[in-house]
């Protein structure tokens, strides 16, 4: 590999997680997508580290339950009419 | 500034995440459950100073984040800064990013959702030291922005970024092991590292 693709693949690893944040500029966006157009092994990670977000997320799921919701409605219902 | 009267109908609709939050902060469903519901409490009380068309859910998150650091924290004050071991860059990655090549038609994703159960990615989460625990649930499950989670947990913002960066290297190691010590993947040796003891 050449030396202007070493250094892309290195600075597109740095970047991946505040990539994946959405916190990157448009323009730096926009270099690492170019990047990762050409670039197999990068992009694999890339794709690695966003299901793995996914994985995380999905299983930390919860539902508040019912019974504690309605308790909340109705006290801020009552709370509510207080006024 | 924002009218009492309709603070059910927009702040309703945040509390499963704010309880899946407060479960992760507590670790305890029946603390989950006052937490949130003070927190809602409070947000009534408070919601004449939320700013319109701000982010609603940060702003109950703040609240939240709040009345956990006042009311449950207190006892057990730790510098945990300090308690979490140093961790590579991309643990997971570098341990299992060929997994969906030997399963065929089946995406990383796919084989990660077997491969951890709910509660081991759970358990992994809560297992961070508090401060990297909030950082990475902040952005990891709840898709909040640095800016965001800088202002619930009343920190700058690079000190978001450093504790992400730890935080979500320590999550990784924690969920190889889970897979490790259920025997569904070989443990790679790192020999840069001390061994584990395992508690």
């Amino acid at each position: 590999m050449d030396e202007h693709g070493r250094s892309g693949c290195e600075e597109a690893l740095t970047e991946l997680y505040t990539f994946l944040d959405g916190e990157l500029t448009v323009e730096r966006r926009e270099d690492i997508r170019v990047h990762l157009d050409d670039c197999t092994p990068c992009l694999e990670h890339y794709d690695f580290e966003a299901e793995l977000r996914v994985v995380i997320s999905t299983k930390c799921r919860e539902s508040v339950p019912q019974e504690l919701k309605d308790r909340i409605a109705a006290t801020l219902a009552e709370l509510q009419t207080e006024l | 500034m924002a009218d009492r009267a309709r603070f059910a109908d927009l702040a309703m609709e945040h509390m499963d995440s704010l309880y899946a939050g407060a479960l992760r902060m507590t670790r305890n469903p029946a603390d989950a459950e006052d937490l949130v519901q003070e927190t809602y409490l409070k947000a009534y009380r408070g919601f004449g100073g939320f700013e319109e068309g701000t982010n609603l859910k940060a702003w109950l998150y703040r609240i939240l984040t709040n009345t956990f650091i006042n009311r449950y924290r207190q006892q057990k004050r730790r510098p945990d800064e300090t308690d979490l071991d140093d961790v590579e860059d991309f643990y997971l990655y570098r341990r299992l990013g060929g997994i969906d090549e030997a399963r065929i038609s089946k995406s990383a994703e796919d084989v990660m959702l077997e491969l951890f159960t709910d509660d081991e990615v759970k358990d992994a989460l809560e297992s961070l030291p508090e401060s990297f625990r909030m950082a990475v649930l902040l952005a990891d499950v709840e898709g909040f922005a640095y800016k965001e989670i800088a202002e619930i947990l009343d920190i700058p913002i690079g000190t978001v970024m450093s504790r992400l960066h730890r935080g979500r290297k320590a999550l990784q190691k924690r969920l190889y092991e889970f897979a490790v010590e259920r025997g569904l993947v070989a443990r790679v040796e790192d020999d840069t590292e001390e061994p584990v003891p395992r508690g």
